[in-house]
């Protein structure tokens, strides 16, 4: 899971002369994983060549019926 | 007496048009890539598409639709840049110089950048592709990160990304777009000297994000 910053600690993550460790690493916690939808995607993303929108599309099985 | 009529399809329901919907586009991309590797710049008129008007060639980004520019993108590194977004509120600045050297110091900035860090042992900018991942655990004290994070810090849009697991097909992705589109905060690394053996002139400010290269779209999304 990548860390994705709330909306009010951009201003503090883009702060240079903020530099403490420890409040820097309070704010490197996992994002709440049920804000989010997850679905399959095609085993196209696994290559890098394949590099369009489609990737991203929700993964229909290929059965016709 | 209505359960025994077999089911009418219709034109719309027909599994066969299903198929040959999906005969058509494997053409069609079989076709794109012969056109696509005799001529770049130019949609070509061929054989099966006489007036060439769908096999336009270009570098922005990518509508569905057209899988000429996804051809074209198969040519560019994997490296290629990616944005690096600002906050519009603190104003960005008006440098003129080329979006993937200029160097943030006081303000935030939104530029193009490359994905991967280059830690500052490494003697050429290929060490940031094999940095592109941290764990937000260790980062404080494994020696590339350490720094980069108190004095090197960005942010990247996303709309989402894609998280694999093994299988025995191989690696099923699937993607976990959030519902609001969030930002995924990252170290904007590169060196300051370039690197030992580099020019040093040249900044080289290296990230990348391997799961993202399918969101093309949050690069215009972004200011």
């Amino acid at each position: 899971m990548p860390v994705i910053l709330k909306r009010e600690d951009h201003d503090r993550w883009l702060d240079q002369g903020f530099k403490q460790v420890d409040d820097i690493l309070d704010l490197l916690k996992p994002y709440r994983a049920d804000s989010m939808r997850r679905y399959r995607v095609s085993l196209r993303v696994n290559l890098a060549q394949n590099d369009d929108p489609a990737c991203a599309e929700e993964y229909a099985s290929e059965t016709l019926l | 007496m209505t359960s025994f009529e077999p089911r009418r399809t219709t034109r719309k329901n027909s599994p066969f048009r299903e198929i040959a919907k999906r005969g058509v586009r494997r053409l069609r991309w079989r076709e794109h890539s012969v056109v696509a590797s005799k001529r770049r710049n130019h949609y070509a008129p061929c054989r099966r598409n006489p007036s060439g008007r769908t096999w336009c060639l270009r570098f922005d980004n990518t509508p569905p639709s057209d899988p000429g520019s996804w051809r074209e993108r198969r040519k560019t590194p994997t490296t290629r840049p990616i944005s690096c977004p600002a906050d519009a509120h603190k104003g960005g600045t008006a440098l003129s110089m080329p979006p993937n050297f200029y160097y943030l110091q006081h303000f935030v900035t939104l530029s193009l950048i490359r994905w991967g860090l280059i830690p500052f042992w490494a003697k050429d900018a290929k060490a940031g592709y094999k940095m592109i991942n941290a764990r937000a655990e260790t980062i404080a004290e494994k020696p590339a990160f350490r720094e980069p994070l108190l004095s090197r810090r960005c942010l990247i849009p996303a709309d989402g990304f894609t998280s694999g697991r093994d299988s025995a097909r191989g690696n099923l992705p699937s993607a976990l777009p959030s519902r609001t589109t969030q930002y995924l905060p990252l170290l904007e690394s590169g060196t300051d000297g370039g690197t030992r053996s580099g020019n040093s002139s040249k900044r080289v400010r290296s990230l990348r994000l391997r799961q993202m290269h399918f969101f093309p779209r949050f690069m215009t999304e972004c200011r």
